[in-house]
């Protein structure tokens, strides 16, 4: 039992580290899009693909980071497309890109060998340890979540990420005060995107075995909820709901119903989550700390 | 086959040009993307697969009940979520413009999951179809079209007609144009908001189920598959804006015939990443080169009511 609760864990931390990663492009700076969910299928897909070719685990980390790398370079171009259009278009064409995403991954068998997925990926190796019980998985996916989280704080801690809520919360006076709106959101949607990518590697390192139909249009709509629920702009809170979404199938599970029965319950909870959220507390569960300078007697603190 | 293709195109688009004309409609005149239209599109269908299976119904009983409970299902949508969203039904909650720009559409998908959740529970995720009625076989320039699909196309073909008629000329459509353009200036002419949404709302349910059980009636579905259905539509109302329903209608078909042609050629999967694709770049290229395309085409509705007030108040005013 201590084995499956390590695993279920394990998987929580993967979605956290996701959930983390968008918000720094969705909360931190605004760039809403449904395109994170294909980027940690690519992530998933780069390790699978040279995984499998290499045929060692031992590349796991050098994958990792080529991982990061492929997708923060298509994350800037999609940002690049992003920005030329207006806001209100992002979601609905970063939800068009995510549907060819799928559609590709299936129709392209020779290379993704389509809905049959990629099986025998190598057991990923750190440092000489291979990674295949529960503690050492735990451990793995413990210690992603832990360097997304450091990675998100750090950036919106310095001005860089200072920049971001700037452009997000009023772009006419960032681009005013001389912050380049485009260079500041492409480099937050490239560097999400990039640890969306190095979840997705994490994942296909821990289940050794991928398909589309972990990679749809409902796993991007999964990530948005999680961040919806936890909260936009707050680290903690993308943990957090990150945490919570992935768990929850886990205690539905343990009330033994159909495997469609599950899947209908998991579905509507998090729906009405959503929705509830969205009327009683659109800031989400734990919403972002605003920094507020209270003018006393024509002064400032 | 040429022939054979562009029919069957046709047919399909008939289909999704349903839902483009309702998702640009709200999109028009509330503002909101409904993306839950996907969850109503199928909800439509498995409403009709209860009735007509479950209750043993006729198809025309069936079909009856799945629009009504999927019009009321849609009014009830706006007035429980959206409306409270947007702070229409009472105060509105202070919050971040991020929270504000993404709060309908977070919520829309929020309501689109619970549909398709509760279908799923009722029906489970195997693929169901209802009995496609068997009214013979047309022959048109050598290729062979079902009357039933006929009938879609007629049926698809009248609610674009029934919707641009109610628009142009009824005193409810011009009020739900002056609301798409300017929600103050219909205010001012007296136009109750809530009242025009509420038609809307179920009218545009309405269609999503006619459009979902027309699909439900041709082949098999999933719970969950109105979502590429609706951003086919959301794709095609925001490359085309300002256009006119039976332009997006129009487009609709168009798309169908490209898809139905690269099904036929290569394979569902590829129809899908042509569609996208087409539909993509259209849009990109459209909203970066062509900004001209995008200046409005519509006559000012909210112009016309103020123009009829005031010529109401003036002849009152001589009486």
């Amino acid at each position: 039992m201590i084995e499956y609760w390590m695993t279920a864990i394990a998987f929580g931390m993967i979605f956290a580290s996701l959930a983390m990663s968008y918000n720094l492009s969705a909360g931190s700076v605004g760039m809403l899009s449904m395109v994170h969910g294909a980027l940690f299928g690519l992530g998933a897909y780069t390790y699978a693909l040279l995984g499998v070719k290499i045929g060692s685990g031992a590349s796991f980390l050098p994958l990792l980071v080529l991982a990061f790398v492929i997708a923060a370079a298509v994350g800037i171009l999609i940002s690049i497309v992003m920005m030329w259009l207006p806001s209100e278009f992002v979601l609905l064409v970063t939800f068009s890109i995510a549907l060819i995403f799928t559609a590709v991954l299936y129709t392209a068998t020779p290379l993704t060998n389509g809905a049959a997925g990629i099986p025998g990926i190598p057991i990923p190796a750190v440092f000489g340890i291979e990674i295949f019980d529960e503690a050492s998985v735990l451990i793995m996916c413990t210690a992603l979540a832990l360097f997304t989280l450091v990675a998100c704080w750090i950036i919106g801690r310095y001005p860089l990420g200072m920049a971001a809520r700037m452009v997000r919360d009023d772009p006419m006076a960032a681009e005013g005060l001389g912050i380049s709106y485009r260079a500041v959101s492409a480099f937050h949607f490239s560097v999400a995107g990039g640890l969306a990518a190095m979840a997705g590697a994490v994942f296909a390192g821990t289940v050794l075995y991928v398909d589309p139909h972990a990679f749809t249009i409902h796993e991007a709509i999964l990530i948005m909820s999680m961040l919806a629920i936890g909260g936009m702009g707050n680290v903690y809170g993308a943990f957090f709901g990150g945490l919570l979404i992935s768990l929850l199938p886990e205690f539905i599970g343990l009330l033994n119903f159909s495997s469609d029965m599950s899947a209908g319950i998991e579905r509507l909870i998090y729906g009405v989550l959503l929705i509830a959220i969205m009327l009683v507390r659109p800031e989400g569960a734990f919403p972002e700390r605003r920094v507020v300078i209270a003018q006393h007697h024509g002064g400032t603190k | 086959m040429l022939t054979d293709i562009l029919i069957q195109g046709i047919v399909v688009g008939a289909g999704w040009g349903l839902i483009a004309i309702a998702f640009g409609l709200i999109t028009r005149v509330v503002g909101v993307f409904h993306i839950a239209l996907g969850g109503l599109y199928g909800l439509g269908a498995y409403l009709y697969l209860g009735a007509s299976r479950d209750f043993g119904l006729p198809m025309a009983i069936a079909w009856l009940a799945a629009v009504l409970i999927s019009a009321i299902v849609g009014v009830l949508i706006d007035e429980l979520v959206y409306q409270r969203i947007t702070g229409l039904h009472g105060r509105r909650r202070q919050t971040s413009k991020l929270v504000a720009e993404a709060g309908p559409f977070v919520a829309s998908l929020g309501v689109l999951i619970v549909l398709d959740s509760v279908v799923l529970l009722f029906y489970g995720a195997t693929p169901v179809g209802g009995h496609r009625p068997e009214w013979g076989v047309l022959d048109i320039l050598g290729a062979r079209m079902s009357v039933w699909d006929l009938f879609k196309v007629a049926i698809s073909l009248a609610s674009v007609v029934a919707l641009a008629w109610w628009l142009s000329s009824t005193k409810s459509g011009y009020a739900a144009r002056a609301l798409g353009e300017s929600p103050e200036g219909a205010s001012v002419v007296g136009i109750n908001e809530r009242s025009i949404r509420r038609i809307l709302f179920a009218v545009t349910g309405a269609i999503a189920a006619v459009a979902g059980v027309m699909a439900m009636l041709s082949s098999p579905m999933v719970p969950g598959s109105g979502i590429n259905v609706v951003l086919y539509a959301a794709l095609m109302t925001l490359i085309f804006p300002n256009a006119r329903i039976e332009a997006w209608w129009l487009a609709s078909i168009m798309l169908g015939v490209l898809y139905t042609g690269a099904a036929v050629l290569y394979n569902s999967g590829m129809a899908e990443i042509v569609a996208q694709t087409v539909l993509l770049s259209t849009l990109v290229v459209v909203r970066i080169f062509v900004p001209q395309y995008q200046k409005a085409r519509r006559t000012s509705a909210a112009s016309k009511l103020a123009l009829q007030a005031q010529k109401f108040s003036e002849a009152e005013v001589a009486k």
